[in-house]
C-alpha cells in the first residue's frame, strides 16, 4: 500500500479546520435529506457557482459534508411516516416506520443516524486504506453484469419488501415498465408518452416517489388518531435521553453488522449507477439472511433499519472511487464533484496518487470529519424529531398533502408534475391496499432508464443475442445469486409451512 | 385457525379479490399500449420494453390463473371489497384527491399562496377539524412559508397568483 504523503494526521487536522464549510453543508444536507422535492445532485448543480469559488479543499468539503448528510436525512421522514427522502432510505421504512408505530421513533432515529455515521465513517476508513486497489473494481463491470446487477436488486427488492413474491415481481417490473417510457437512447423517438411532452424525457423521479410513497402513505394514515398507534402514544411521550443512550447500545450490540452492510454499500457505490437504493436492500436482505431471528425483519428489528442505512452511507465513500482513481464519475453526484476538481486544474485518475495524494486522500479525510462531526452534531436531535409524530394526523396530513405537492413542482419546475405525482398517490393507493409492494415499483421506475442503457448496449455488443446476458462469469454468478434470492424466500415459506402444519397434526393427535 | 373455524360450524367468507386485478391489468394495458404504438421503431427503441414486456405479461398470467382459480373455488368473490366501500375514510379520501385535484388545476390563476391557504382549510375541514383560528393560524403559517423560502428566496416558478402580486405591490419587489 503507498503511503500517503503529508501525514494522515496532518490532513485530519487541515480537514477539521474546514468546519466553517462542513457544518452548513450538514445543515442544507439534512434539510434536502428530508424533503423528497430535493435531490443532492440537483443542490449540488445549483450551488455549483458558489463551490467553484471557494478554493478546492473547501469547496470539496462544502460538497461531501452535503452530500454525505442527504443520505442520513433520507432514513428521517422514512422512519417517521414511512416517506423516504430518498431512494436510499426506502429500505428503511420496512422496520423504521414499524418502530415509530411502537412508540419507538427515537431509538429508530438514533439506530439511522448512529448506523449512518459510523457506517459512513468505516468506508470512508476502508477507503483511505485501499483506494488505488478499490479503483480497479469498477472495471469488472461492464453492461453485461450490470443489466444481472439490477435484475438482482430487483428481485431482492421484490422478495424482501412484498408479502407475496409475486405480487413483488409484478409491482417490480410495472415499475421497469414505467421507467421505459420516453424517448429511446438511440434515436430520441418518444415511447408511450400518452401524447404529453411533459414525459418526452422518462416519468420523473420525484413525482413517482412523492405519489407512490408520501401522497399513498398519507391516504392510509388518516385512519388513525397520530402516526403512532394510540396504546403507544404514551410511552412515546414519555422518551428520554436514555432512549437516545438505548438507541446507541442497540447500534454498538450490532457493531459487526454495521461493518459488513456498510461494506456492501461501499462495493455497491463504486459500481457506476447502481447507486443507494440497490446497496440498503442487498444490505437489509443478507441481513435478514444471516439473521438467527429472520421472522422479526419487518415488524420494527433494530438491525432492519441499521443494515440499509449503514449501507445507503457506505455508497458516499464508493462513489467517489471510480471519480479519483479513474477519473469516470459512476453517476451524478461523481460527475458534479469531477467538473469542480477538473475546474481547478486537477488530472484525476490514477496518477493523482503520486502527483497529488494530499488531495485524493484528504477528500476522503474530509469524508471522516464530516461523519464525526455528524454523529456530535445530529444524534441529540433525534429526541426532537421524533415528536413529530405526536400531531394528530388531522393536521398532518392536510400539511404533507399540500407541501408535499408543491415539492413535486421543484425538480423541474412542471405543473404537469404535480398532477402526476398526484396520479402515482392513487395508484401507490391502490397498492398498498391490493399488497402489490410500492418501493418494487418505485425501484422499477428509478432503474428503468439505467436498465434499457447497459441491456441496450449488451444487446449491441452481441448484435441482438440475448445469450450475451449469460457470456461472463462474475455475470452468471450474480444471475445464480438472483436465482437464490427468489428461490430462498420460497423454500423458507415451505419449510416453515410444513413445520406449522406438523405442530398443528401433533396438536390435534394430542 | 382454518381447523378452529371448521369446527366451531363457522363458514369462511369467500375473501373480495376484485382489486387485485387492478395493478396487472393496468400493466398489461401499459405494455400492451408500449409494445402496440413502438411497433414501427427500430429494434434497439423497443427490445429492452419487449424483454421486460414479456416477463410482465407471463407474471401476471399466473397471477390472473391464481386469481381465477381462488374465485372458481369459491374461495374469493370478485367484489372490489373496502377499496370501494362506503366508509367515511373512503369519502374522505375522496375528498381529499379531489381537493389536490383541484388545488392543481386551479393553481395557475389562485395562485401558490392562497391556493395552498384553500387546500389546508379545506383537508383540514374533511378531516374533522373545526375551530377557525387553528384553520387560518395552520394554513396562512404554511402557506407564508413556502412563499418566503421558495417564491421570495429560492425564486422557484411556482405560479404568482393576485395574493404573491399584491404582497410584490405592498413591498415593491417589481414581480
Amino acid at each position: 500500500m503507498q503511503t500517503p504523503d503529508p501525514a494522515l494526521l496532518d490532513l485530519f487536522l487541515k480537514s477539521l479546520s474546514l468546519w466553517w464549510v462542513i457544518l452548513p453543508g450538514m445543515f442544507i444536507g439534512l434539510v434536502v435529506g428530508i424533503l423528497p422535492g430535493f435531490s443532492a445532485q440537483n443542490t449540488l448543480i445549483i450551488l455549483l457557482p458558489l463551490t467553484l469559488h471557494m478554493g478546492i479543499e473547501a469547496g470539496m468539503a462544502f460538497m461531501i459534508a452535503l452530500y454525505c448528510t442527504t443520505q442520513l436525512g433520507g432514513g428521517i421522514p422514512a422512519i417517521l411516516f414511512n416517506m423516504p427522502g430518498e431512494g436510499g432510505a426506502v429500505a428503511t421504512t420496512l422496520d423504521g416506520y414499524p418502530m415509530t408505530k411502537k412508540g419507538q421513533a427515537q431509538q429508530a432515529l438514533v439506530l439511522c443516524f448512529a448506523a449512518s455515521a459510523f457506517g459512513g465513517l468505516i468506508t470512508t476508513l476502508a477507503t483511505i486504506a485501499m483506494l488505488p486497489l478499490l479503483g480497479q473494481l469498477g472495471l469488472y463491470f461492464r453492461s453485461v453484469e450490470m443489466v444481472a446487477v439490477m435484475v438482482f436488486g430487483l428481485t431482492l427488492i421484490a422478495a424482501i419488501a412484498a408479502h407475496d413474491l409475486l405480487k413483488g415481481l409484478i409491482a417490480g417490473f410495472t415499475g421497469l415498465m414505467i421507467g421505459a417510457i420516453g424517448a429511446d437512447p438511440v434515436f430520441g423517438t418518444d415511447r408511450a408518452t400518452f401524447g404529453f411532452i411533459e414525459l418526452y424525457d422518462g416519468v420523473p423521479l420525484i413525482p413517482a416517489l412523492i405519489g407512490l410513497f408520501a401522497i399513498s402513505e398519507a391516504f392510509v394514515m388518516i385512519e388513525t388518531e397520530t402516526v403512532v398507534r394510540t396504546e403507544d402514544l404514551e410511552r412515546a411521550k414519555e422518551a428520554r435521553w436514555r432512549d437516545t443512550l438505548e438507541g446507541l447500545v442497540i447500534n454498538a450490540r450490532y457493531w459487526w453488522q454495521t461493518i459488513w452492510t456498510s461494506m456492501i454499500g461501499l462495493i455497491i457505490g463504486i459500481l457506476p449507477g447502481a447507486g443507494a437504493t440497490v446497496a440498503a436492500f442487498l444490505a437489509y436482505h443478507y441481513s435478514k439472511l444471516f439473521s438467527k431471528t429472520p421472522e422479526l425483519y419487518g415488524t420494527g428489528h433494530p438491525p432492519g433499519v441499521i443494515a440499509p442505512e449503514s449501507a445507503n452511507n457506505g455508497v458516499t465513500s464508493g462513489t467517489l472511487v471510480p471519480v479519483l482513481a479513474l477519473g469516470i464519475p459512476g453517476g451524478t453526484t461523481g460527475a458534479i464533484m469531477m467538473i469542480v476538481l477538473s475546474y481547478h486544474g486537477i488530472l484525476l485518475g490514477p496518477r493523482l496518487f503520486t502527483e497529488r495524494p494530499d488531495l485524493a486522500y484528504g477528500v476522503f479525510m474530509q469524508m471522516t470529519v464530516s461523519y464525526l462531526l455528524m454523529t456530535i452534531m445530529i444524534l441529540p436531535l433525534a429526541r426532537y424529531m421524533s415528536r413529530v409524530v405526536w400531531i394528530p394526523t388531522r393536521y398532518l396530513v392536510p400539511l404533507i398533502l399540500s407541501l408535499i405537492t408543491v415539492a413535486a413542482f421543484s425538480e423541474r419546475e412542471y405543473l404537469f408534475d404535480m398532477g402526476l405525482a398526484l396520479f402515482f398517490g392513487v395508484i401507490g393507493y391502490i397498492a398498498r391496499r391490493t399488497r402489490y409492494e410500492v418501493a418494487a415499483m418505485l425501484i422499477g421506475v428509478v432503474m428503468g432508464p439505467l436498465f434499457e442503457q447497459y441491456f441496450l448496449r449488451s444487446m449491441r455488443v452481441g448484435q441482438g443475442d440475448f445469450t450475451i446476458l449469460f457470456s461472463s462469469n462474475l455475470g452468471n454468478v450474480i444471475w445464480v445469486m438472483a436465482g437464490l434470492a427468489l428461490l430462498l424466500p420460497w423454500l423458507r415459506s415451505r419449510r416453515k409451512e410444513g413445520v406449522l402444519a406438523q405442530t398443528a397434526a401433533a396438536g390435534h393427535e394430542s | 385457525m382454518e381447523g378452529k373455524r371448521r369446527d366451531s360450524g363457522l363458514e369462511e367468507r369467500p375473501e373480495p379479490v376484485g382489486a387485485d386485478f387492478i395493478l396487472p391489468v393496468l400493466a398489461c394495458a401499459l405494455t400492451a399500449y408500449y409494445l402496440i404504438t413502438t411497433r414501427e421503431l427500430v429494434w434497439e427503441a423497443r427490445v429492452t420494453a419487449t424483454f421486460i414486456g414479456v416477463i410482465l405479461f407471463s407474471l401476471s398470467a399466473i397471477q390472473f390463473t391464481r386469481l381465477f382459480a381462488r374465485l372458481v373455488s369459491g374461495r374469493a368473490n370478485p367484489s372490489l371489497g373496502e377499496l370501494v366501500a362506503n366508509t367515511l375514510h373512503n369519502r374522505q379520501r375522496l375528498g381529499l384527491v379531489s381537493l389536490v385535484a383541484l388545488f392543481i388545476g386551479t393553481i395557475e390563476w389562485v395562485g401558490t399562496t392562497l391556493g395552498l391557504v384553500l387546500l389546508l382549510i379545506g383537508c383540514m375541514l374533511i378531516l374533522g377539524v373545526r375551530r377557525i383560528t387553528t384553520l387560518l393560524a395552520i394554513s396562512v403559517t404554511t402557506a407564508a412559508a413556502v412563499y418566503v423560502l421558495l417564491i421570495y428566496l429560492l425564486e422557484s416558478r411556482l405560479p404568482k397568483g393576485p395574493v404573491e402580486a399584491l404582497i410584490a405591490h405592498v413591498l415593491g419587489l417589481g414581480g
